[in-house]
């Protein structure tokens, strides 16, 4: 029993939870006990020393890698996205800066209207619909600066998040056709075209396919807009699928569904 | 509702700042001196600790934190099976740090890295937790999962093999 | 090697733009400021092959060659024909990002590369050639034309799109919150990706089949509803789509001829 105590007063007195009177204590029952106070000391000593050991201070690129996935988790927030799992230690690209800007803002507000919501105003509710409206056109505004990112997985991220949107409004649609139109990779067009197709019932969406077709070179493009005219049962396509059908390098798929599709509508 | 969680999301930046620092020295001092790799180790921690927010279920933070280092460091190791080897190629090169110090002393702490690197993983933690200020034993305890006496035995006998190497070294330089 | 004599006008501009003018086969090396990490390499080949390799080092290595080498002209009189600015290769440093630009105006010249490991890719061959890229970590965005793509031991994302080639890709890592894009519309696509990874897939291919051997959980299609006159049309979009994990960024595969076969690692 007392064996066992003295023990444990050695461990403290290791880790310095006693204070001095009681070290003095410990120090005398050891030397009865027959550990002497020089083992006691070097142990002291390595203690000690063991805070020297290997120092070292990070740099600031631990708190920049810190922040930028403390923004992303923000942004995600803001945007509604699940929580995916992870894959494995890939280097993370840093932030738009618009874009944490953006989601900055955003926190801002819903910190704003959230207090006074605590605090107990009678127009709260009229806050919180505010609100909404607020979170929908920052995340529209969020959008549309990803679609002008140069990086094309930005790019695909926003036109995968339209799709989340109900409505598209003019604002959206615009950029997207913009984006089928005239960005650089055909696979970020492809994509932006499946997006349009979900608004097809929107006229303005409608024009604007229709006056895309001649722009595409793309088969994959050119074949989609086919079938959806087709679906669309878009007779106004069929005299610019005319005119595609005239080049005679056409891809041979590309020709033969084109010509079911002009043969369908007229 | 949006704002608690974005609430939180702030409050990860300020458990951060409060504990980059101890988590980075544990972390240096458990890979033997290697500021990659700590650097990528805290990342780590903060990274499961935003992930897994939840997993927090009051109590100390530090506790909390130090726990996902503790899991972290353990698959860190496993990934890392010849460890030791390397460790021993790193312990040549690494007086830079202790040129501040009289050559004695220089001396002293180069050699207390060696034997550092001596103990195994579960030794070398206790030591390290241990010298971490805010943590008692029962922290430690909760920690790596071990009983709070475990805890005071089992670091009493790593200090004292820490001591024992140190000695045996010492006394072949005579 | 060629008689011909090489004549190399190398003008180092401010802004960092290096000019070099050459014959049949030509080494540049681009000098990087910046050794952060989100590097871009844009280049577009008008004709002929791309070849990246990543490597550890800090410079990039640009090596260009005439798929066709030229042969000796003599003049008649006894002279030969030097043939001077046959090559035209520019690269311009701007921060981060990296152009390559070569205005050989109908040869067909091939590239080979070496690049620091990590940097992102946006590259473009437009006739006569294949991309390939080995052991690069970053953003990858290729389009090739004719040719096919290949991908090796690569970590990252993709974005790749070819008419006429196969793709063929090996991931050794996946960035994990990246979509990523494979689409070719007369050729074969070949993925292999790590076991473990955590995406939702959308797979199509009109008149080839989709072969694999991971284990994909099928997510049930919502039907695109579009307005046609005063009808509604009900259209499942005939794509597979599915999660392998637990679900993760969206990888669009789409062939319109070939097949599609994803692997696992």
């Amino acid at each position: 029993m007392k064996r066992r105590k003295l023990k444990e007063k050695i461990y403290d007195l290791l880790n310095h939870k006693q204070n001095r009177n009681e070290e003095e204590e410990v120090i005398n029952e050891l030397g009865i006990s027959g550990i002497s106070k020089e083992e006691v000391d070097s142990l002291h000593n390595i203690k000690n020393n063991l805070d020297k050991v290997f120092p070292g201070e990070p740099t600031k690129r631990m708190d920049r890698r810190f922040y930028a996935m403390l923004e992303d988790e923000k942004r995600k927030l803001l945007l509604g996205e699940p929580d995916f799992g992870t894959t494995a230690n890939t280097p993370r690209f840093t932030l738009n800066p618009w874009i944490s800007i953006a989601a900055g803002i955003t926190l801002f507000i819903l910190g704003w209207f959230t207090s006074a919501w605590f605090s107990g105003t009678s127009n709260g509710d009229v806050q919180l619909a505010n609100l909404s409206g607020e979170v929908k056109d920052l995340k529209e505004t969020l959008v549309l600066t990803m679609m002008k990112q140069t990086s094309a997985v930005e790019r695909i991220k926003a036109v995968n998040m339209v799709s989340e949107f109900e409505q598209a409004n003019s604002r959206v649609i615009e950029s997207l056709l913009r984006i089928l139109n005239t960005d650089s990779n055909e696979n970020v067009r492809l994509l932006s075209l499946e997006a349009l197709i979900r608004y097809a019932d929107n006229p303005e969406v409608r024009e604007g396919l229709i006056a895309s077709i001649l722009n595409q070179t793309s088969p994959m493009i050119q074949i989609r807009l086919a079938e959806v005219m087709v679906a669309l049962n878009e007779k106004r396509a069929a005299t610019e699928f005319q005119k595609i059908l005239e080049d005679a390098n056409l891809n041979y798929s590309v020709r033969s569904k084109m010509n079911s599709a002009v043969v369908t509508l007229l | 509702m949006s704002h608690v969680i974005a609430g939180e999301i702030e409050e990860m930046g300020l458990l951060y700042e409060k504990y980059k620092r101890p988590l980075y020295a544990y972390f240096f001092k458990i890979t033997s001196g290697d500021n990659q790799t700590s650097e990528d180790l805290v990342h780590t921690v903060f990274y499961r600790a935003i992930r897994y927010k939840t997993s927090f279920s009051g109590g100390s933070f530090a506790n909390w934190l130090f726990k996902i280092a503790h899991n972290v460091s353990i698959d860190h190791k496993k990934k890392l099976r010849r460890i030791n080897n390397y460790q021993a190629e790193m312990m040549q090169g690494n007086s830079i740090q202790y040129d501040d110090y009289d050559p004695e002393k220089k001396e002293q702490l180069e050699i207390l890295e060696f034997a550092l690197g001596k103990l195994s993983f579960d030794e070398k933690e206790l030591v390290i937790l241990g010298k971490i200020e805010s943590l008692r034993y029962r922290d430690i305890a909760e920690i790596t999962g071990i009983s709070e006496g475990n805890v005071k035995i089992r670091m009493f006998r790593a200090i004292r093999k820490l001591k024992d190497i140190f000695m045996e070294i010492e006394k072949k330089k005579i | 090697m060629s008689m011909f004599k090489k004549i190399i006008t190398a003008v180092l501009l401010s802004s960092g733009i290096i000019i070099q003018t050459f014959c049949q086969s030509e080494q540049l090396i681009v000098n990087l400021s910046d050794q952060s990490s989100n590097r871009l390499l844009a280049f577009e080949n008008p004709k002929g092959s791309i070849k990246i390799t990543g490597y550890d080092g800090s410079v990039i290595v640009v090596t260009a060659s005439l798929r066709f080498p030229e042969t000796e002209k003599i003049a008649g009189n006894g002279l030969r024909k030097i043939e001077q600015n046959s090559l035209d290769i520019e690269a311009e440093v701007n921060g981060n990002n990296v152009t390559l630009t070569c205005r050989t105006t109908g040869k067909t010249v091939d590239f080979d590369i070496k690049i620091p490991g990590n940097f992102s890719l946006k590259l473009k061959s437009l006739d006569n050639g294949k991309v390939d890229v080995i052991n690069v970590s970053g953003e990858i965005e290729i389009e090739n034309g004719n040719g096919n793509i290949s991908l090796e031991n690569v970590s990252g994302s993709a974005i790749l799109s070819s008419i006429y080639g196969n793709i063929n890709a090996v991931f050794r890592e996946v960035k994990h919150d990246s979509p990523m894009i494979f689409t070719s519309f007369e050729g074969d696509i070949t993925i292999t990706l790590p076991e473990t990874i955590n995406a939702r897939l959308k797979i199509k291919s009109e008149k080839g089949e989709i072969l694999t051997d991971f284990n994909i959980k099928p997510i049930k299609r919502q039907p695109v509803v579009t307005n046609v006159d005063q009808s509604k049309v009900y259209s499942l979009e005939n794509w597979v789509v599915g999660s392998i994990n637990e679900g993760g960024p969206e990888y669009v595969i789409k062939s319109y001829n070939g097949n599609v076969t994803l692997k696992k690692k």
